[in-house]
This record gives C-alpha cells, sequence and structure tokens, in this order.
C-alpha cells in the first residue's frame, strides 16, 4: 500500500481536534498544515481546476473555524473534511459553473499501479499489468471506493458518509468490482502462491 | 470497528478479504488489536495462511500514481497564513476576504510616462477647493522623496512615487476610477463587477477581472506600463469610438510591457527577459520567509515594493520569523508580519510604521 502521509485517528489528531475546538490557533493553522494536500489530491481527482480546489479548501477550513463550538469531538477529522470537500466542490461548481454542473457522471481521475518491486517472476508481473487493466477499467465510484479505502485508508463507514451514500451501497458498489476482478485475482493469487512458497 | 468478532473468516478467500475493513485496516494501519486478533486467528487456522497471505500481498502492492497537479509546500504554507488570516480577522469589517479564485488578489505593475506639462494641466483642472468634506475625491501628492502608500476604499493600493499625484474617489461606490501622473505601483483587489481604471492623460489602464499597476512619469516623452501579475487592458481614450470601439487596445500578462511613444500612438509591446521580482512565480519564492530575521524580510519588502517601512532596527530586527506572505498586496503583508511577531503597524500619511512589540499578548478571540 502507498505510504500515507499521515496515520489516521493517531492521538495527535484527536488532541489537534480538540486544542481546535478550543479554539487554539496553532492547532487550527496545523490542521490546515497537514489535511490541505490530502485533500487537494482528493479534490482534484473530481474536479481539474487548482485555483478552484484552493478556494474550496480554503472555504472548508474557514467553515470549521466559524463552527468549531458546535462540532462534535470525533476523532476522525479526516472523513469529516473529505467529506466537506466533496460536498462543496459538488456545490461549488454547480453554482459557478452552471454549464458544466458536475452530477453523478463525473469522472474520479486516478491511475492504479501494482508495484511490481514486490513481484519477481516475469509471469507475475504480466499478470500484475492485468489487474491493473481492471482496477483502471473500473467505473468513477467504484474507482473512487478503491482510491479512499486503499490510498486514503478510510474504512467503509467513513466512505459512505464522505460520498453520501448508504454502508450498503459501498459493499453493493464493491461487490461489482471485485466480481470484475474474481477471475483475475484467482490467477494473480497462484502466482502469488507460488512466490510464496 | 469490533464487528470482527462476529465475522466467521475461515471461508474467507482472497476477495472476500480484499472488502473486509478489519482485514484491511490490520494490513494498512496495524494496530495492537488487529495484531493480537489475527496472530491468534492465524494460530487457530494455519491452513488460511497462505490466502491471508496472498491478500496482504495484494494489498501493499497497490499504488496509485502521482497527479501532475500538487500543492507546494509554499503554496499550503501560504493558503494557511490566509485561511489564518481571514478566520480570526474575519469580523472585521476593514478586512476584505481574500479568494483564489473569485475575487483574487493579483497585482501588475505599470509605468506610465506622460508629456511634459500635461500632468500639471490634468491636476489643475482637477483641484477642488480644500474646504469641502463632500468632494467626493481624495488627492496625493508625493512631495517627499521617499514612495507613499495610498489606501483606498476597496482595500486597493498604490506605491505612489516621489513627485507623483494620484486623484481617487473617496469610495468607490458605482465606478472605481483613478487619475494618475507620474509613477505608481498598484495591488487592486479584484471585482468582476466594477473593473479599475487608471487614467493617465489620455491613455487607460484597465484591470480585467484581476489587477494592475500604473505609474506615470511627467517629463518624459513616452507612456509606458509593466504587469507583474494579472491582466490588463491598455487603450487611448482618444481613440474610443462612439460605438465604444478602441483602436490599438493592447492586453497585458504578467511581465509583459507597452510603451507608446507620444504623437505616433502605435503601441510597442514586448515581454521582459527577466521577470519581475513581484510576478506570481518569483513572488512565491520571494516572499516565503524560514526563519528570516525581521530586518532582511523588510528589506525585501522595500526594495521589491520601493517603500521605506519605518521601524526600530535595533530593537526589532533581529526576530526571527517563518511566515509565507506572497499572496498578500502590501499593507496585508505588513499586517502579518507585525501579527506574527506581536507587534502592531500604522499607515498614516502614506507612511508604514512598525511599532514595538505588545508587552501583553493579544488575547486570542
Amino acid at each position: 500500500m502507498a505510504p500515507n502521509n499521515d496515520k489516521l485517528f493517531t492521538a495527535d489528531d484527536s488532541e489537534l481536534w480538540d486544542l481546535f475546538r478550543d479554539g487554539d490557533e496553532v492547532a487550527y493553522t496545523q490542521l490546515i498544515q497537514k489535511y490541505s494536500k490530502p485533500l487537494f489530491n482528493y479534490g482534484y481527482r473530481i474536479y481539474q481546476d487548482k485555483d478552484f480546489l484552493k478556494d474550496c479548501i480554503q472555504d472548508v477550513f474557514l467553515e470549521l473555524w466559524n463552527r468549531r463550538l458546535r462540532i462534535s469531538p470525533t476523532p476522525a477529522v479526516k472523513w469529516y473534511l473529505f467529506k466537506a470537500i466533496r460536498l462543496r466542490i459538488f456545490r461549488e461548481q454547480s453554482k459557478w459553473n452552471r454549464s458544466e454542473a458536475l452530477d453523478e457522471s463525473y469522472e474520479f481521475l486516478v491511475e492504479f499501479n501494482i508495484e511490481s518491486k514486490m513481484i519477481i517472476d516475469l509471469e507475475t508481473i504480466t499478470l500484475s499489468s492485468r489487474i491493473q487493466q481492471v482496477l483502471n477499467a473500473l467505473p468513477p465510484r467504484q474507482r473512487e471506493i478503491m482510491y479512499l479505502r486503499f490510498y486514503e485508508n478510510l474504512d467503509f463507514d467513513n466512505i459512505a458518509q464522505i460520498m453520501e451514500i448508504s454502508k450498503q451501497s459501498v459493499h453493493n458498489l464493491l461487490q461489482k468490482a471485485y466480481k470484475n476482478f474474481r477471475a483475475e485475482w484467482v490467477v494473480l493469487i497462484i502466482a502469488f502462491s507460488n512466490l510464496n512458497l | 470497528m469490533n464487528l470482527f468478532q462476529v465475522t466467521n473468516y475461515t471461508n474467507y478467500e482472497v476477495e472476500d478479504f480484499l472488502h473486509d475493513d478489519f482485514f484491511i485496516d490490520w494490513v494498512l494501519k496495524n494496530q495492537p488489536h488487529h495484531q493480537a486478533f489475527w496472530e491468534q486467528w492465524l494460530a487457530e487456522n494455519p491452513g488460511r495462511k497462505k490466502t491471508v497471505d496472498q491478500a496482504r500481498a495484494i494489498i501493499l502492492a497497490i499504488r496509485v500514481n502521482p497527479l501532475t497537479e500538487e500543492l507546494t509546500n509554499a503554496e499550503v504554507n501560504a493558503m494557511a497564513t490566509n485561511i489564518y488570516q481571514q478566520a480570526i480577522e474575519q469580523y472585521e469589517p476593514a478586512v476584505i476576504k481574500q479568494r483564489f479564485y473569485q475575487t483574487g488578489w493579483f497585482r501588475v505593475a505599470a509605468t506610465v510616462i506622460l508629456v511634459a506639462g500635461a500632468g500639471f494641466l490634468f491636476f489643475k483642472k482637477y483641484r477642488q477647493p480644500v474646504s469641502s468634506q463632500a468632494d467626493p475625491f481624495l488627492q496625493v501628492i508625493n512631495h517627499t522623496p521617499k514612495s507613499k502608500l495610498v489606501r483606498m476604499s476597496d482595500g486597493s493600493l498604490a506605491v505612489l512615487k516621489p513627485g507623483s499625484g494620484l486623484k481617487y474617489l473617496r469610495s468607490f461606490h458605482d465606478k472605481r476610477e483613478v487619475f494618475l501622473d507620474g509613477e505608481a505601483f498598484f495591488e487592486i483587489h479584484k471585482n468582476p463587477q466594477m473593473p479599475f481604471r487608471v487614467h493617465s492623460h489620455d491613455m487607460v489602464v484597465q484591470v480585467l477581472g484581476t489587477s494592475f499597476t500604473v505609474t506615470s512619469r511627467r517629463n518624459n516623452q513616452n507612456f509606458k506600463v509593466v504587469v507583474n501579475t494579472g491582466k490588463v487592458l491598455v487603450y487611448n481614450q482618444k481613440e474610443v469610438t462612439k460605438e465604444g470601439k478602441r483602436q490599438h487596445e493592447v492586453i497585458l500578462t504578467p511581465n509583459q510591457q507597452v510603451t507608446v511613444a507620444d504623437k505616433q500612438l502605435s503601441f510597442k509591446k514586448e515581454t521582459l527577459a527577466i521577470p519581475l521580482t513581484l510576478s506570481k512565480e518569483m513572488a512565491q519564492k520571494e516572499f516565503t520567509f524560514d526563519n528570516a530575521p525581521l530586518s532582511a524580510v523588510i528589506d525585501r519588502i522595500n526594495k521589491d515594493y520601493d517603500v521605506n517601512i519605518e521601524y526600530d532596527k535595533a530593537k526589532l530586527g533581529s526576530i526571527s520569523l517563518t511566515i509565507s506572505i506572497s499572496d498578500r498586496p502590501l499593507d496585508e503583508k505588513v499586517k502579518l508580519i507585525c501579527k506574527a511577531i506581536n507587534a502592531t503597524c500604522q499607515f498614516i500619511d502614506g507612511r508604514i510604521i512598525i511599532n514595538g512589540q505588545n508587552p501583553n499578548p493579544i488575547p486570542t478571540n
């Protein structure tokens, strides 16, 4: 798994969050420093306009500050922010750019890659490139789930909240994705088995 | 997160593990409770080890290729400064909310050079009796040997060079028009509904959606505009036809300049070989300071804006600060620096003054 830039829900995060809710300006700045990049990285996959996204991120954090007294002591800072940025991107886009409003047919820009360093033999490298193709051929919403789960390390509960769908829908979407995979996984698994013997 | 207790993993195949939250959490987060559970489970189900290893290997091998666009550290710092500033000061009405996208601050530097004498006529013509508070215009003429800072009602700024004059509306209600004689650097607050125009004799420099800077030299034969950031439109108002069509209009983008030789109203547009220090790409580097002494920060601003910030160098000069202020207009830059060192500042009569540090920390909120 790609090492993300932070560990989730660590003591640091909930500590920061509590300080921030008490109006600690340093904690607030640290939250901004810590999450601006991941938020941009996620948002850009939905809508590719750098300045627009900077604005969205800025608004998310301003709103956060204004609402700090009403925000629960959630340790899940990350999903809270991801949900906020996603909501804002969709809302602001339809407001400012009616002609090309984002809807459920949005693209999710992501390119998955199976790390070939971990795979030694030629056969498995071939297989991994096939797996990669399947991953990259998934429909946008499934790609988004994969991204949030495997890259951002958010659990399915959080993903459902971020994407504003039920947890069941997340699982249904995943089932669909894995159905596509199954055949490919099985072959890959055999290759891995050989490797691990 | 504790649902695993009721999950029966014995029949799980690789693809099942791949959409099991608890399993993925173990692989990716590996917190003690995950580790304890899976160690025990594997001890009880030795036959499943291979499947588990395979699922693990796959999860660990998934990568996401980097995007072509990313936020740089400098951008994150600038955003943090900006957001912080707005969050803390948003209830102060004097602070103009800064947005990157819809109403960003942009800077343009322009030099306007006029025919000798024209400027005197201009100011005579527009000079109002000193008396009335009702005069909608304010006028600043810089007789000092140093540049003066002019702050207008919408938050826009002009750095007025020695020997130059600027006339502007006390408040910009329905239009933003200023008259310049001499040379000035402008930082204009963006407002698409109300374009900002600098008139310099017959020449007009108009900010297109962003902002601009204008300067004019009284005793020269040439009119010149240089753009640092943003986008401006330059035209001669004498050449505007009744239908509002302009001849010879020129659009300038950063690091471009236009010169107009008197009498021959042809525009000469050039791109500068070296980017200006206040252009976006340079400013980001120039105005990001990491543990720099205050004196270095002030020197940088003084040099790039051609101003003279007054402060107690002996007392404050060596305070070190880490700050990123490239996206801010001049007065906001100074305010942010003061905030960082817990000092106060004043903008009086075109002077910029930083007062000593406040012995008592300002309470937050």
